[in-house]
């Protein structure tokens, strides 16, 4: 065997296995672009403009989730190694429990409640912008992941607590603060917190668009999402949208109907597939990241 | 094992490793290979005796793929009749099985006494270690490394008396990597006294791969007789590759003569004290002065002072650093640092606000594991925000002390992971000593270092002293600092098992 055989196998292994989540990535991508341009030939502009909007919406929502997520999770986890440095054990038990508190609620039923009460600042004008309303949204869905962030940031501080570097570190001065954060999560934890992050856009997709969804199709007389942004999730629960989706199964039975799916009953398939492929390919691409990174 | 000298390529990940042409590795001769660590010392052992991951590595050895190399009569008579010592003894043993089991498994079934050898390296009062660790499942710390160390080496030694009794025709190649990382000097000197008495009896390949140049000036007085049968190397990087190069021991020798110890600055009041009767673990550790063992006194460190603290493997030395620095919880100890006295009580947070990067550092044993693998070589020193390191300059001024001028603008950009062993000890010390602290501790400064380094290293702690800073000192390097540190600065360190209450 030659010296540089490894290196031969390894960039082989590299291409067809080791950098799934850029392949998922470039999958989805070209993806969304196909579907743009197929809706842009066949959709009619109301039509288009909605579910552009409703894409633009989820995903904005999503990332913001994310990022609400992140900051909570964070804050949380330092708050409680800053409770558990500091001896303070009632505070940091109470706070415990109010987080398993939290985390006992299920999502769903959490986020409904949420949407309550987005829905009633909304219709008191409190959240008078789309951009408010969005934010809002995300902000009951972090509340509800963002638990996730926290147990990963636990866990990676535990993990390099009780590494020599980190001792190293301290008895050279250095403050505890920078060596969380730069040392063990910036230099240590980066490919987790991506990895996590990904999963979690994933998860607030389908959290919105299960909500939206919901709420759409009329859980409660009391709760109107009528002045919400238009998101995948409640264009899926229209009328016209429901009635496309009922196509697909008039199609398993009556094979006439399938060569009109992509022409007649376009908005409502087009948003299924923004949905179910972007689930699909975020969740590959954190399985590709996991498996990239070996976490 | 024909060939007296091997081209030996090892790459792996897209990178050469080692590169070295013509390596001597002379039939029924000793080679002491030298050098820093993670360099490739352990990789051309593995290689020559054909047990290289092949999975791992790709490997040519005289132009030949590995694995021809491997499965030639030569080499397989080589392996199969000699033995391989791995440098860390926790890889080796097999942790399901007792160490009794182990020193009568395989090719080691055939020794009349499978145990001989093992006594031969528990003398006299460590006699009692023997039957305690026989029965014990090894794990990472039981039993302690010294212990499984020596155990290691004793089945090499089995496998020579197996070789001698039996009349075998073939020679076999015996590697020893580090074999005395975990020893102090008398065990060490006894490696070698029963090691160099075999070989006398029948003339095996050697290979002894180690950084301990203290080695040379022990068998050059201890077996002088068999100085014909001697090799010395050093293995160097040089252009990112590793190259062997032939190592004159009567430099190491001249410069060892050369070192003188500096007189022990007694002036001041002690910048540390620490008492005996630590308790910890259940054992009690003491101090003392060399050949009054008897006599626990306390340990005292001034300023301008280099403190040299010794004691046997497994002992207790850096765990005594690590309370002394605040970061192990005792039992019971007193130490006062700076007029201001400390014991079990005392909160953790007083050293972390007074203490840590302001009064005292340490330096930690294992630079593997003290510098974080991701970080730059600037970032690691950076990260300690001192306005003499702001710029580049002052960064390259810093780590010229302890690297080549020339490879500074590599290195700095280099993540530690990427560094050899020896570098990333240099940096680990380094981090600790431009700190300015009043007292740096230092657990095994000279490990992972080849000549030049030490004497480096050493310089700079001249000039620490000179500064008026402490140095408490932790280090297997006896043959080294027993020449460099004053009598009156030298402490021993013992340990004795605390009675059930």
């Amino acid at each position: 065997m030659s010296p540089d055989a490894p290196r031969r196998r390894g960039r082989v292994s590299a291409l067809c296995a080791g950098r799934r989540d850029i392949l998922w990535g470039i999958l989805w991508v070209g993806g969304l672009l196909l579907c743009r341009f197929w809706i842009g030939l066949e959709l009619n502009a109301p039509a288009r403009a909605q579910v552009v909007d409703a894409c633009i919406h989820t995903f904005w929502g999503a990332l913001a989730a994310v990022a609400m997520a992140l900051l909570l999770g964070w804050g949380t986890a330092m708050l409680l190694h800053a409770l558990e440095s500091g001896r303070r054990r009632t505070v940091r038990l109470i706070l415990s429990f109010v987080l398993n508190l939290l985390r006992s609620v299920p999502q769903i039923v959490g986020m409904l409640i949420g949407y309550v009460i987005v829905t009633s600042l909304t219709l008191n004008e409190v959240l008078a912008s789309e951009a408010s309303r969005i934010a809002a949204t995300s902000a009951v869905t972090a509340l509800f992941v963002f638990q996730e962030v926290a147990d990963l940031v636990t866990a990676r501080i535990r993990h390099y607590a009780a590494t020599e570097f980190v001792d190293a570190l301290l008895v050279c001065g250095v403050p505890p603060r920078v060596i969380i954060n730069r040392e063990i999560l910036l230099k240590n934890s980066l490919a987790y917190i991506v990895q996590k992050s990904v999963a979690l856009f994933g998860r607030a997709i389908f959290l919105l668009c299960s909500i939206d969804f919901i709420v759409s199709v009329g859980l409660s007389t009391e709760v109107s999402l009528a002045n919400l942004p238009v998101t995948l999730g409640s264009l899926l629960a229209k009328m016209d949208s429901k009635q496309d989706i009922l196509a697909i199964g008039t199609a398993l039975t009556d094979a006439r109907v399938i060569p009109t799916l992509l022409f007649e009953h376009l908005q409502g398939i087009s948003v299924a597939f923004l949905i179910v492929y972007t689930l699909l390919c975020v969740y590959r691409i954190a399985g590709g990241l996991t498996e990239r990174y070996r976490l | 094992m024909s060939g007296a000298a091997f081209d030996i390529r090892i790459a792996a990940g897209g990178r050469v490793l080692v590169d070295t042409h013509g390596f001597p590795l002379e039939e029924g001769a000793v080679t002491f290979l030298f050098g820093e660590s993670g360099i490739g010392k352990s990789l051309i052992g593995k290689t020559l005796f054909g047990i290289l991951d092949q999975s791992e590595f790709g490997a040519e050895v005289n132009g030949e793929p590995y694995a021809a190399y491997r499965t030639s009569p030569g080499a397989a008579r080589a392996r199969a009749a000699g033995f391989f010592v791995f440098q860390e003894p926790s890889t080796h043993l097999n942790p399901l099985a007792t160490l009794a089991e182990q020193l009568g498994e395989g090719t080691l079934r055939r020794a009349a006494d499978p145990l001989g050898a093992a006594g031969e390296l528990f003398p006299g009062g460590e006699r009692g270690a023997l039957p305690r660790i026989l029965p014990v499942y090894p794990g990472p710390h039981r039993p302690s490394g010294g212990e499984k160390q020596r155990i290691l080496v004793s089945m090499a030694f089995t496998r020579m008396d197996i070789a001698l009794a039996s009349g075998e025709n073939a020679r076999g190649l015996y590697v020893f990597d580090e074999p005395t990382g975990s020893l102090d000097r008398a065990a060490r000197d006894r490696f070698l006294d029963r090691l160099f008495a075999r070989f006398r009896l029948r003339q095996e390949t050697i290979l002894l791969i180690t950084h301990d140049y203290g080695m040379i000036a022990y068998v050059r007085s201890r077996h002088r007789d068999l100085e014909e049968r001697f090799r010395f190397l050093d293995l160097t990087v040089s252009g990112g590759n590793a190259r062997a190069r032939p190592f004159d021991p009567g430099r190491f020798l001249a410069w060892l003569d050369a070192q003188r110890p500096e007189p022990a600055e007694r002036s001041h009041p002690p910048l540390l004290r620490v008492e005996s009767s630590i308790s910890v673990y259940g054992r009690t550790l003491d101090f003392s002065r060399p050949g009054d063992a008897a006599a626990p006194c306390t340990l005292a460190v001034r300023p301008g002072e280099l403190v040299y603290l010794k004691a046997g493997s497994g002992i207790g030395k850096t765990t005594v650093a690590k309370i002394v620095i605040g970061l192990e919880q005792a039992d019971r100890f007193r130490i006062e640092i700076d007029g201001v006295r400390l014991g079990e009580v005392s909160p953790r947070r007083y050293w972390r606000k007074h203490l840590w990067g302001k009064k005292m550092t340490m330096a930690f044993q294992h630079a593997d594991e003290a510098l974080n693998p991701k970080a730059s070589v600037a970032a690691a020193l950076r990260i300690l925000s001192l306005a003499s390191m702001r710029g580049n300059d002052a960064l390259r001024t810093a780590l010229g002390r302890l690297f080549d001028a020339a490879e500074l603008d590599v290195l700095m950009a280099k993540k530690v992971w990427q560094l050899s062993g020896g570098q990333k000890q240099r940096l680990n010390l380094l981090r600790a000593l431009v700190l300015g602290t009043p007292l740096v501790i230092l657990d095994e400064p000279l490990s992972a270092l080849d000549f030049e380094s030490i004497d480096r290293v050493l310089a700079l702690l001249r000039e620490v002293r000179a500064g008026g800073r402490a140095i408490l000192l932790i280090s297997h390097n006896e043959d080294i600092f027993d020449r460099l540190v004053s009598p009156e600065s030298v402490y021993m360190l013992s340990s004795a098992e605390q009675s059930a209450p």
